[in-house]
């Protein structure tokens, strides 16, 4: 029995330490906050600040398995939505907004993906590269406009409602899901993480299937941004501020490997931002000090990279 | 099963952690004595989106609502806002809601728009402190302003705080300085602050008119949100003296610092309590000359419209959703200075040094005093000064 136990733990620790510290949340602030974490209106706003997370971690997922990782999301997410307004505004059509931001992010991914291989740059340069390039395109913009922050004109309602948000995740997830497992993409997105130079040692077009995997993350950045700003109908120049290192926290929180590998699943992703949300909006609502806030979520996030990460020969799990 | 037991340690410790640091609700409603005789008052939760996690505003608002908060029997709720990000803000603000507040006071106007949607859907009620809700009052005034759900907001001091900007003018006239820079924060974000740097130009000029020996005022450099460039004090190695709009003591008073240029004398904005009283006027290097900042008490604006709507009563006066002035603190000299230390509530952070008593807001709210007025309201908030302490 006892054996049975340390290899169960030796196989599943990290997915028994993720899906037990979303339960751990759940069940901690259900008694602090007397119940109130399970009211019809929290569980609204719970859908709505998860949903815009979840997507754009299920898309860094497939960069992250790979042992990379991008800072430019949350500049990225910044000027789509601010672009994605300013189309709307001007042609009064929602859609062509989005379609264009799904292309700038399409063309961003291949960006990360294929000239980061061939300049032979670490792909955390080219994002680097990326985020100053987006931060100063946010600046400008809002610089040009004159204000503070810009407003949609068109009707997003149907957007922010919770079944569009539930529905949007559940699709994402589902598309995720059979691409990470049953497609050779998350096949080799994992391969990558393992071991990079034995993947292509065995013939395998690494390029390709990054250009690819950061195509996808493009896609989740596009559709992340557009539903942020379904939420809060405006968007300006601190927008997306902070995404980049939420996503890399939700991920951890959710049982990711740092180095990426075999071991990286989707359901880190889905996990990793309900409790990173439930977290957040579990500690307001027991009433905690808000300077206690950070200290608490800094805590959380040592200690599950401590009992998730560390291994015995200081080596990041594979 | 070592590990499990560790896990089971963690999520106990967790929750024993928790459990000491958060606070217990109450319900109905309870008595405050007023003028001799009691007033039955009724419970309300108030969140409060403050504008920054700390600092010695933060800390003496904070101090003056758990003051008044049994005698107005109030429980309030603290959040923290960003000044450039919605997504934030409304996350903030929904999460306010779904810990039971009913009613909210903003300090900052970003993502205005969806917040009143919002708390609209939720039937909870907004007002402001601490900010002038330009952007909406000028981008978004059906939405926000005469949206039933906000209420109004006191601004943080005044709404045109020109005479603030022919004080300092008048300060470095009197003081003989000769080479005068300015420095704003961007216009789209703080119109407010071009106008006072015109305001102090504008005197400055007319006073150079009739003048013999003219002063020199340098065109605004403005400032991104970040410290002042390091190059400025050699592209303008003959100023004298600083006005900084702009935060002055977290952004420019470092720079001076770095660049060795203490002898040149800042007027700004804003009060840290730290540096800048070290430094003011006769104490330490003396850079500080001038200040301005908002007394905490003016939340009384804020708090009072939000019971009154709670409660289901209006001011006979209550005239169309406006924002309203507050005297500010202006600091212009060392007697100035010493008042502020030893008598404001903004200082000391000190319940008993309040202009604005718990009774006071009792007495100001039209649900507690048929005879309260919302004119009332306003001219308490114009004795909130130096002259006031």
């Amino acid at each position: 029995m006892k054996k049975l136990g340390k290899e169960l733990f030796t196989n599943h620790g990290a997915d028994i330490l993720s899906y037990g510290g979303l339960v751990l949340c759940v069940l901690i602030f259900s008694f602090l906050s007397e119940g109130k974490i399970f009211s019809a209106y929290n569980f609204r706003i719970l859908i709505q600040a998860v949903c815009v997370y979840a997507i754009l971690c299920m898309g860094a997922m497939f960069v992250y398995a790979m042992g990379y990782m991008d800072i430019s999301v949350g500049a990225q997410v910044g000027v789509y939505s601010i672009l994605c307004i300013l189309i709307a505004n001007k042609t009064n059509s929602v859609w062509l907004g989005f379609l264009t931001i799904l292309g700038l992010a399409l063309i961003c991914g291949f960006i990360n993906g294929y000239v980061s291989v061939m300049l032979g740059l670490p792909s955390i340069v080219t994002s680097i590269f990326l985020m100053s390039i987006f931060s100063g395109i946010q600046a400008l913009i809002m610089e040009k406009l004159a204000l503070n922050s810009v407003a949609i004109t068109c009707d997003m309602t149907q957007y922010k409602d919770t079944k569009f948000m539930i529905a949007m995740i559940v699709i994402v997830a589902i598309v995720s899901i059979v691409l990470f497992k049953y497609t050779p993409l998350g096949e080799v997105v994992r391969s990558i993480g393992a071991n990079e130079h034995a993947t292509q040692y065995s013939g395998i077009n690494t390029t390709k299937w990054k250009v690819l995997a950061y195509a996808f993350f493009g896609i989740c950045v596009a559709l992340g941004a557009f539903l942020l700003t379904a939420r809060t109908g405006a968007a300006g120049k601190g927008t997306g501020n902070g995404y980049a290192m939420d996503i890399m926290v939700a991920l951890l929180l959710g049982g990711m490997p740092l180095s990426g590998g075999m071991r990286s699943k989707i359901s880190s992703a889905l996990i990793g931002s309900f409790t990173y949300v439930i977290l957040s909006n579990g500690l307001i609502l027991s009433g905690v000090d808000t300077k206690l806030v950070y200290i608490i979520k800094a805590i959380v996030f040592i200690a599950v990279i401590l009992i998730t990460c560390r291994k015995k020969d200081g080596v990041l799990p594979r | 099963m070592a590990n499990f037991k560790k896990i089971a340690a963690l999520g106990l410790a967790a929750i024993m952690g928790l459990s000491t640091l958060t606070a217990c609700g109450k319900g109905g409603s309870s008595d405050t004595t007023q003028g001799g005789s009691t007033v039955e008052t009724k419970h309300h939760k108030i969140g409060v989106g403050l504008y920054t996690d700390s600092g010695k505003a933060v800390e003496a608002i904070k101090a003056y609502l758990d003051g008044i908060s049994k005698t107005v029997d109030c429980e309030f709720s603290y959040t923290t806002l960003s000044t450039y990000d919605e997504a934030t803000n409304l996350t903030e603000v929904q999460n306010l809601i779904s810990s039971g507040c009913e009613g909210i006071i903003l300090t900052a106007d970003m993502g205005t728009t969806s917040i009143i949607k919002e708390c609209a859907e939720a039937n909870v009620y907004v007002a402001g402190f601490l900010c002038d809700f330009n952007q909406s009052m000028f981008t978004a005034h059906e939405e926000v302003f005469e949206n039933e759900y906000f209420l109004g907001t006191v601004c943080d001091g005044w709404a045109d705080a020109t005479p603030y900007g022919e004080q300092v003018a008048d300060e470095v006239i009197k003081n003989g300085y000769k080479s005068v820079g300015v420095i704003v924060f961007p216009e789209y974000a703080y119109p407010n602050q071009t106008v006072v740097a015109k305001a102090f130009t504008d005197k400055i000029n007319e006073y150079n008119k009739t003048a013999d020996q003219k002063i020199t005022v340098k065109e605004p450099t403005v400032l991104n949100f970040a410290p002042l460039d390091a190059t400025y004090f050699s592209e303008n190695a003959d100023i004298d003296c600083l006005f900084s709009v702009a935060a002055g003591a977290s952004f420019v008073y470092p720079q001076m610092v770095a660049a060795n240029r203490t002898d040149i004398k800042l007027y700004t904005s804003g009060f840290e309590g730290t540096e800048d009283v070290e430094n003011f006027g006769a104490n330490g290097n003396g850079a500080f000359r001038g200040t301005m900042c908002s007394a905490p008490e003016a939340i009384a604006y804020p708090l009072c419209l939000l019971i009154d709507k709670l409660n289901g009563t209006v001011y006979k006066d209550l005239p169309a959703t406006e924002r309203v002035d507050c005297q500010p603190i202006i600091i212009l000299s060392d007697d100035d200075l010493n008042k502020v230390k030893e008598k404001s509530l903004y200082f000391s952070a000190d319940y008993k040094d309040a202009l604005i008593t718990g009774e006071d807001i009792v007495n100001m709210c039209a649900s507690y005093n048929a005879d309260a007025t919302y004119a009332q309201l306003v001219e308490k908030l114009q004795h909130l000064g130096v002259n006031d302490l």
